[in-house]
């Protein structure tokens, strides 16, 4: 440790030899500069003094051998989230390669809802845990919601994902639909090249049919659900975070102002029952 | 020829053929886009002669000779906007009413800011639905309005002939929900499963473009794709072009919702279905259906994706009144307003049904009006009776 501590001091003297040799003979005020350069040596002196303190101390070796296992936990941590991201690449290659062989649009909905699934995987098992480990200090609260603002972006990002990727399966399918019936028309030599508007009402008409279906299965009803959850969570933190922006600056926030309505909601309610009442009175007088 | 056997020179011939026709309709678009256009909505003129809140009434006097001697309030929906009513010249629900001889006026909801997050189902129906109808009763001295409703506006007009029915004369409900126990529509189905407390939570008004891709969602096919490649057949054609804008600008023209009005409609209705079984409360009363004493005309649409048949069907057997009449039109939400077909069929149905049923109290004779006159000074109670009001608006917090 004490080589390692002279070896970074001397680099550090170097480093700052010739800069303050050029600073010096820049400025005019050479006595201003010896006292800056007086203090430097000084603060370095007084590190060497800390540096060898910490060498000579015999309590040094117990905590060098608690703290040494915390280079390999960490390896450990990206060992396994990059095992992850190179099955996730893995599985991504293959099912690039057999969707270019494969005619089928289904292979390519199933390989696209596959990989959705595997990253959601890692997250839940790599990252999550990490955005959720308890957070300390005086920055606490702010480092918690920052976590909480990623991980529900995070979860509205994927919602998404996944509802677009319901979206768009009756496109594809309908696509796949249409060129069976060309392909059908076509053995049968009745397809024609006359009017490309036949060709649009039948793939709307199959589109509407295949939206239908979809728009009322419990598979679709489940996923809005789920994707309005997601989206309502991350709004509530994305404004959480506004909220301790907002602070620092001489701006109400919404729960301030909402605090305020529902005052004066419940005012105006009262004024009007009060004034109704009074007129009431009034017009038996 | 290609591997589907058509032959390529045709398809190429075809696809040239194509792009010709293309290239000229966008030459000819290029002068209707650019060119003026006359894209403006609710044109009828009308004055506001009441303002509460966000809330404005508007008034549009009859066009001829008054028909029907009470008035008709329009109550809409708190989801897009009362223009729709009045899209454009000779396609105008507003300008046939007036034409009918009705003396017509029209609740604007406004557009809700977050102050209005904490705004009832009860301070829309007991509040400002109650305070605008106190209004026309007052400046037509009269005892009773006619009342009409559009979707959960219609909803509203339910509650309130309920809870205040000598204050209804007739009651229209026009593609009105009011059984929503039914997997009839996807509305319906998707209504149950959100969670709609975290929604109000999260959001506090419910946004606009929220619903509206909600509604883009119940047919995307049509409503996001065909829809535009209409547009573009079509984009060299001038009134065409303009009515498609009108739509557009209707159609995204969205309010939010206020939260707790959201949350109770979906809660009570939605989830629980209390309207129907007269089970709803507002304001610490129920919303009993068999106080709904007065005739009642039910409209509805027979393709109706949003508020099916089976949503609306139901009412005209729930309410205390034994003179209704349920109609069926074969159109969808919006067509029973803004197509051709059912213009011609909606309003005369709807000024024929009351004219037969001012005749009615008219031939009552005047016994009934002087009594109903009497009434009215009582019920209303907060200003002198048959004092005209030009305009008022309601007293500011703190005035």
């Amino acid at each position: 440790m004490k080589t390692a501590t002279e070896s970074w001091l001397t680099i550090a003297k170097a480093w700052t030899g010739p800069f303050t040799t050029a600073e010096r003979s820049s400025t005019p005020d050479g006595e201003s500069e010896k006292q800056k350069q007086e203090s430097r040596q000084a603060g370095f002196q007084d590190w060497q003094k800390v540096f060898a303190t910490m060498h000579t101390m015999a309590g040094m070796d117990p905590f060098l051998g608690r703290v040494a296992p915390f280079p390999e936990m960490t390896f450990k941590m990206v060992q396994n989230g990059w095992e992850g991201c190179f099955n996730l690449y893995k599985h991504w290659s293959k099912a690039t390669k057999s969707s270019k062989e494969s005619k089928t649009a289904g292979d390519l909905e199933g390989a696209g809802r596959k990989f959705l699934e595997m990253w959601l995987g890692l997250y839940e098992k790599e990252i999550r845990p990490i955005l959720n480990a308890p957070q300390l200090g005086l920055t606490r609260s702010y480092q918690e919601r920052m976590n909480r603002f990623l991980d529900k972006f995070h979860g509205y990002q994927a919602a998404i994902a996944e509802f677009m990727q319901l979206l768009n399966a009756p496109i594809e399918r309908s696509l796949r639909d249409m060129e069976s019936m060309m392909e059908k028309a076509a053995g049968q030599g009745k397809l024609s090249g006359d009017d490309f508007r036949d060709y649009y009402n039948f793939w709307i008409k199959s589109l509407e049919s295949d939206y239908m279906a979809l728009l009322q299965s419990p598979e679709y009803i489940g996923t809005l659900s789920r994707t309005l959850t997601a989206v309502q969570d991350f709004n509530v933190v994305r404004d959480e975070m506004l909220v301790d922006l907002l602070q620092a600056l001489p701006i109400p926030t919404n729960r301030d102002m909402d605090e305020l309505y529902k005052e004066l909601y419940q005012l105006k309610k009262m004024v009007k029952e009060v004034s109704a009442k009074m007129q009431h009175l009034e017009s038996y007088a | 020829m290609s591997s589907l056997g058509i032959s390529m020179d045709g398809i190429l011939n075809k696809l040239v053929e194509e792009v010709g026709k293309s290239q000229e309709r966008l030459l000819k678009s290029k002068d209707v886009l650019l060119g003026p256009l006359d894209t403006n909505i609710a044109t009828t003129p009308y004055k506001i002669v009441y303002e509460e809140d966000r809330i404005k009434l508007k008034h549009y006097p009859a066009a001829k000779t008054t028909q029907v001697k009470t008035p008709l309030l329009i109550v809409y929906a708190l989801i897009n906007r009362e223009t729709m009513l009045d899209l454009q010249p000779g396609r105008s629900v507003v300008q046939n009413l007036l034409n009918e001889g009705i003396d017509l006026y029209m609740i604007d909801w406004g557009y809700p800011t977050r102050k209005d997050r904490y705004l009832t189902v009860d301070d829309h129906v007991n509040g400002y639905i109650d305070n605008v109808v106190d209004f026309i009763r007052r400046r037509h001295g009269v005892p009773k309005i006619n009342l009409m409703g559009i979707c959960i506006g219609g909803s509203f007009c339910l509650m309130y002939s309920a809870l205040h029915p000598e204050k209804v004369q007739n009651l229209i409900t026009t593609v009105t929900p009011s059984n929503f126990d039914t997997n009839e529509g996807l509305l319906h189905l998707w209504m149950k499963q959100i969670d709609v407390d975290q929604m109000v939570d999260a959001y506090g008004n419910i946004p606009g473009d929220i619903l509206n891709i909600g509604f883009l969602l119940l047919n995307p096919a049509r409503l996001v794709i065909d829809k535009y490649v209409g547009f573009l057949e079509k984009i060299d054609d001038r009134s065409f072009v303009e009515n498609f804008i009108r739509m557009e600008k209707w159609i995204f023209d969205s309010p939010d919702v206020p939260g707790e009005t959201f949350r109770q409609l979906v809660k009570d209705c939605y989830h629980n279905n209390l309207l129907i079984q007269s089970k709803m409360e507002l304001g610490g009363k129920r919303v009993n259906l068999r106080n709904v004493t007065m005739p009642v005309l039910n409209i509805y649409g027979r393709y109706d994706h949003l508020v099916p048949p089976e949503a609306c069907s139901l009412l005209t057997s729930k309410v205390g009144t034994k003179d209704t009449e349920d109609l069926c039109l074969d159109t969808g939400h919006i067509g029973i307003y803004v197509s051709s077909k059912c213009q011609k069929e909606l309003t005369p149905k709807i000024a024929g049904w009351l004219k037969e049923r001012d005749g009615m109290e008219e031939a009552a004779g005047s016994r009934i009006k002087k009594a109903a006159k009497k009434a009215t000074a009582q019920e209303i109670g907060v200003m002198p009776p048959y004092q005209r009001v030009r305009r008022r608006k309601a007293p500011a917090l703190g005035a």
